[in-house]
């Protein structure tokens, strides 16, 4: 039976060339992402030790493998093709043809850059599936998680539950190099200084940043999606009935509203601005909030008694959850307070500031959650 | 290399580009807010949604924030993140 260690395991045969670091550093990413660990020659600094030991270390110690071949090609008359990667491709080949087990069951990704081009030059490799990047980002990042889907799909473990789907991914690799390149004063590092970081201090910091992230995936709670659906459902509606009407203000029908703290709201045929407009930002929502927080902790707790789960984790999600509603609500209510107040020519006006309101409500919402998790027996 | 805890990371908007368009979506939003054709209108839209108030993250086709184009200001943050 291979050790855990080795189905895990990826040996990245890539280009060390700068035009082929943001490439490198993705692959890195995403195969971190999808829970395995890259090997790269470069990791290991040691100047003892000859290249070739630690990449044939690395065939030995690595399940899987990803050679890419794209820069194998010269660009220009005169320039020597890198054969760097084609001859680690006949090794790790070897290793997989000539090998004892578990070096018999590696699995090789081959990338290509553009379709039919390692044919050219490489033509006994012909009839092996390769996949192709176009030199794009986009379509490494797609080819990548394929690869890993495909491998992973016909297994008896099925794919698992953390695998994130080609959006998230998508989404997930700017996030991640924003945080990267974001220094502690709030201004941004520049890509180079990214790419000349040591693979291993890169790899400590994607490891850093999934383990804040927690991929929510992973570490989700089984009501996870009933929370969000709950949740957005409570502020979809919020929205439609409460917030929206606010948009008719100027017209003739002006708003009409019952608050859930009993008060009333009436006003028609007033300009919006002044006291009505310091009502809508500094009243209005509060008790909304207050009582989508209380209902939908409540509908959480229930939840957790009738199917007999932990409530901590739904708990900390419902808080999640809430928080991003709210978010939503504001940003309507910023859109319309511009609509309103620009009275047909909304971009004249700068938006409203909506922070310390979202500041203010989210701490309804964390008291409540901090109440909610003492009753429940945490007191973290 | 410094960098701050990543559950502290502020609200931002990032235009980012996908499948030859302009993604523009909160950081911490489940939705692009719009996909827009052209970079600058992108830019433009994100900047004018955000209002000087969180900061414009504009990305490069290899995902890296364009430090040139990006327009970074530091303002409150939430305490409550979502996903």
């Amino acid at each position: 039976m291979p050790d855990e260690d080795f189905e895990n395991r990826v040996f990245v045969n890539c280009p060390y060339s700068d035009d082929y670091r943001d490439f490198q550093r993705a692959i890195i990413f995403v195969l971190m992402r999808l829970g395995y660990e890259p090997c790269l020659a470069a990791q290991v600094s040691n100047s003892g030790q000859l290249r070739m030991d630690k990449v044939r270390e690395q065939i030995r110690d690595c399940r899987h493998s990803i050679h890419d071949l794209s820069l194998v090609i010269a660009s220009r008359k005169g320039e020597l093709a890198r054969m760097n990667m084609p001859y680690e491709l006949g090794l790790d080949l070897g290793a997989r043809w000539f090998g004892e087990p578990p070096l018999n069951s590696k699995v090789l990704l081959v990338l290509e850059g553009e379709r039919g081009s390692v044919k050219k030059a490489l033509s006994d490799h012909a009839g092996f599936d390769l996949r192709t990047h176009e030199g794009q980002m986009e379509e490494l990042l797609c080819e990548l998680r394929s690869h890993f889907y495909s491998h992973l799909s016909p297994l008896e473990s099925g794919i698992p539950s953390g695998f994130p789907t080609l959006d998230e991914l998508l989404e997930e690799w700017p996030l991640f190099l924003t945080w990267l390149q974001r220094r502690p004063d709030g201004a941004l590092r520049s890509e180079k200084e990214i790419k000349a970081m040591e693979v291993a201090e890169f790899k400590d910091k994607v490891r850093q940043w999934l383990e804040a992230k927690q991929i929510s995936n992973v570490t989700q709670s089984p009501a996870y999606d009933l929370i969000r659906e709950f949740v957005r459902e409570q502020f979809d509606l919020l929205i439609r009935e409460a917030i929206t009407p606010w948009a008719f203000f100027n017209t003739s029908q002006g708003v009409s509203f019952d608050l859930p703290n009993g008060k009333k709201i009436r006003y028609s045929g007033i300009e919006f601005g002044g006291s009505v407009r310091q009502m809508f930002w500094q009243a209005f929502l509060d008790p909304y909030v207050h009582k989508i927080t209380k209902d939908t902790f409540g509908w959480t707790r229930k939840l957790c008694h009738d199917q007999k789960l932990s409530p901590v984790m739904p708990l900390k999600e419902t808080a999640m959850f809430l928080a991003g509603g709210l978010g939503r609500c504001l940003d309507r209510m910023t859109d319309i307070d511009r609509r309103l107040r620009g009275r047909g020519t909304p971009n004249n006006v700068p938006p409203y500031n909506s922070e310390p309101e979202r500041v203010a409500l989210e701490k309804i919402i964390a008291a409540r959650l901090k109440s909610e998790l003492r009753l429940a027996g945490d007191h973290s | 290399m410094d960098t701050v805890d990543p559950k502290t990371l502020p609200r931002m908007l990032h235009v980012v580009p996908r499948r030859g368009k302009w993604r523009v979506a909160w950081s911490d939003g489940q939705r692009a807010l719009r996909l827009i054709d052209d970079q600058r209108q992108a830019i433009r839209f994100a900047k004018d949604k955000a209002g000087g108030v969180y900061s414009v993250i504009v990305h490069k086709p290899s995902g890296f924030a364009d430090v040139n184009r990006s327009i970074v200001v530091s303002g409150a943050q939430s305490s409550l993140k979502v996903r």
